[in-house]
């Protein structure tokens, strides 16, 4: 479809109609004016007639031959008195020899020799009198009169044109300001448009939404700039840890300190991979990035396959996992679901006692889904609850090798799932427990019976 | 030379200290704000390498509590926050440098070298007094214009004593600078190290004062 512009099309429609209200009005004028000058002519033809009628008694006093032009139109004027309806007495000079028509009264019209008549004629028993003009100037009359009647309409179009034209593109400035105003914007410049005073309300629902969308972009352009500067920040401590292994291994004068240092930089890079695969998840976690709907997901067999992968890593630190679980769907995304769940037992492993228990636990309870990761750990404070899920927020001992992002991609994926994240003290005021209280169920997806993962 | 490292990071803490204690220092390591706070309330040490994102008391808390004791311990920050506001908050709270992560090894410790001595008032890379001359870059010292073969211990002595020379170093004073944590220290070390350098250079360097401790006399 071709772009159209809202001037264009504003000023052809108005420009149009008022032609064809123009023209309309101009036809009718013209028509009205034909026929009153018709109406006019003909009275006076009557007029004329009835003067002659009057003085009809003193025919022998006029002088036949030489009636006299009184007006520029009174050539085409013609009168014949007719004695007793038969004996031409008297006649204008223009005035042929036979009767101008063959009516004895009132209006007709005749042909004689070429040239149309419009007759009137008047009969008293003794006379009979026609008068009579020719159609031809009537017809010029009138039609000189309906052209002054038009002029000035048609002289009046082209300025009434220039108004609407005028009119229509200062009442759309604001609109073409507003375009001017989005159409020069840097990528960035995401600052709300201001509604002016002089905007027409119409553009208000336009700039609104407009604004809303303005924001948004601007919150998540503002969140990917932090989390590219957090991202930086964080990736220069274990480069700065590897560089500086690297030149202890390489001044070391003892095999020990080599190996020592050669050692810290694997283990630097495993912990600089770990860094940048949360990342990369955490970067992936953005509504727009996730390829498939959400689906029913079996909490229960998704706990579980988790639990059992984990399970190893978290006996070598003498960390006992199990899984406390009932039947239990919630609408998500499984593979996310796991992730979330990888990422908070991972925290519980590393956070948690040594030698000590930690518990997944699923179900519904007052109709709503519960996943639960509940480890014998230290726990968290109080005051430092609400910093958990901050990125790159580590809490307590810094040598467990977290990233910082763990929890930050677990509260990321809550949300996702409009899940709500709690953090409790397990036990008195130790260890932590992490519930994600889902939304209820709808009735569609409890219906659905293990999709499996 | 002993160093304070202020860093959480367990690999970059590991590697300041094995990098620092390669090239001369004698640096101990703390993990937190609070650690950092004790130690240095107890410790002289002659320089403080600090890391600004701490768990418990962050960085800058630790500098403030560290000049709000006249504290006057070079602080050299170490840090990943490259804001231009950081670096301002940073070296207006009171820090003497302030280094941005990687750095490299041999940078930091040139740095602290060159911290040191301006916090003992000398601008020149050497520290001179009388016929003796002590580079603490190159780690080397000479004696009348012959190069003096000195171990480590003797080298950071020889050192302290340089950069209080005119005033009285206690025993105690040498050992807490000289030694770190978990470092053996037989009662008689500092006699030892005294003794070879008296050799090592000539007895009138180096005064005792009986039942206080050691002198080195500043030279016209």
């Amino acid at each position: 479809m071709r772009a159209r512009s809202i001037r264009t099309q504003l000023l052809l429609s108005l420009l149009g109609a008022a032609a064809l209200i123009w023209a309309i009005t101009a036809a009718l004028a013209y028509r009205d004016a034909l026929h009153e000058v018709d109406e006019l002519l003909d009275a006076h033809l009557a007029q004329a007639a009835t003067l002659l009628i009057v003085q009809g008694g003193e025919l022998d006093e006029i002088d036949t031959e030489h009636a006299p032009l009184l007006h520029k139109y009174s050539r085409r004027v013609a009168f014949q008195i007719w004695e007793h309806g038969t004996e031409l007495r008297l006649h204008s000079g223009n005035a042929p020899d036979r009767r101008l028509s063959e009516r004895d009264d009132g209006f007709s019209d005749s042909r004689i020799n070429g040239v149309r008549w419009r007759v009137f004629s008047v009969w008293n028993d003794e006379v009979l009198i026609q008068v009579a003009e020719e159609s031809g100037a009537r017809a010029a009359i009138a039609r000189s009169a309906g052209r002054n009647l038009i002029l000035p309409i048609l002289f009046g179009l082209p300025i009434l044109g220039l108004l609407i034209a005028w009119s229509v593109r200062r009442n759309l400035r604001p609109l073409l300001q507003l375009s001017q105003d989005v159409g020069q914007r840097a990528p960035d410049h995401l600052e709300p448009i201001v509604i002016r005073d002089d905007m027409p309300t119409e553009l208000r629902p336009l700039i609104e939404p407009l604004n809303t969308l303005l924001a948004q972009l601007s919150t998540s352009l503002e969140s990917e700039r932090r989390f590219t500067a957090d991202a930086a920040h964080e990736l220069r401590t274990p480069i700065a840890a590897l560089k500086i292994q690297a030149q202890v291994a390489r001044d070391a004068i003892d095999d020990t300190t080599r190996r020592h240092a050669l050692d810290q930089i694997l283990l630097g890079c495993d912990r600089a991979a770990r860094l940048i695969e949360q990342l990369l998840t955490l970067g992936r976690l953005q509504p727009s990035h996730l390829d498939s709907r959400a689906s029913p997901v079996a909490l229960r067999s998704l706990a579980a396959s988790v639990v059992a992968d984990m399970a190893p890593a978290a006996l070598q630190r003498q960390v006992e996992l199990s899984l406390e679980a009932d039947d239990c769907v919630v609408d998500g995304y499984p593979a996310l679901l796991a992730i979330l769940l990888r990422n908070l037992i991972d925290n519980a492993v590393r956070y948690g006692a040594d030698g000590a228990q930690v518990t997944v636990r699923v179900g519904i309870v007052d109709g709503t889904p519960l996943l639960q990761v509940i480890d014998h750990g230290p726990g968290v404070a109080a005051a430092d609850r609400a910093r958990l899920g901050q990125r790159f927020q580590r809490l307590g001992r810094a040598d467990t090798g977290g990233t910082g992002l763990g929890l930050s991609i677990v509260r990321r994926i809550a949300e996702l799932h409009r899940a709500e994240l709690r953090f409790t003290p397990a036990d008195a005021d130790t260890g932590l427990c992490v519930t994600l209280h889902f939304a209820a169920l709808s009735p569609t997806s409890q219906t659905t019976k293990n999709p499996g993962i | 030379m002993r160093i304070l490292i202020v860093e959480d990071d367990a690999l970059l803490g590991d590697g300041l200290q094995a990098g620092l204690r390669q090239r001369g220092f004698e640096p101990d390591w703390v993990r937190d704000g609070n650690a950092a706070v004790l130690a240095l309330r107890g410790e002289p040490y002659a320089a403080v390498v600090l890391d600004l994102g701490l768990p418990g008391i962050d960085g800058m808390e630790v500098l403030r509590q560290l000049r709000a004791q006249r504290s006057a311990i070079p602080v050299l920050i170490l840090t990943a926050r490259d804001a231009i506001d950081d670096r301002i908050r940073g070296l207006d709270g009171g820090a003497d440098d302030y280094v941005l992560k990687p750095v490299d090894i041999d940078e930091l410790a040139a740095r602290l070298r060159a911290l040191v001595r301006r916090a003992h008032g000398e601008a020149q890379p050497e520290l001179r007094n009388g016929d003796l001359v002590l580079n603490p870059a190159a780690h080397s010292v000479q004696f009348r214009g012959q190069p003096v073969e000195l171990g480590a211990r003797e080298f950071t002595l020889l050192h302290e004593l340089l950069l209080g020379a005119g005033r009285v170093l206690t025993r105690e004073q040498l050992e807490s600078r000289l030694y770190g944590w978990g470092d053996e220290v037989e009662s008689n070390a500092i006699e030892v190290h005294i003794h070879h350098l008296r050799r090592k250079l000539e007895p009138e360097v180096i005064r005792t004062v009986r039942g206080v401790g050691y002198l080195m006399p500043r030279a016209n």
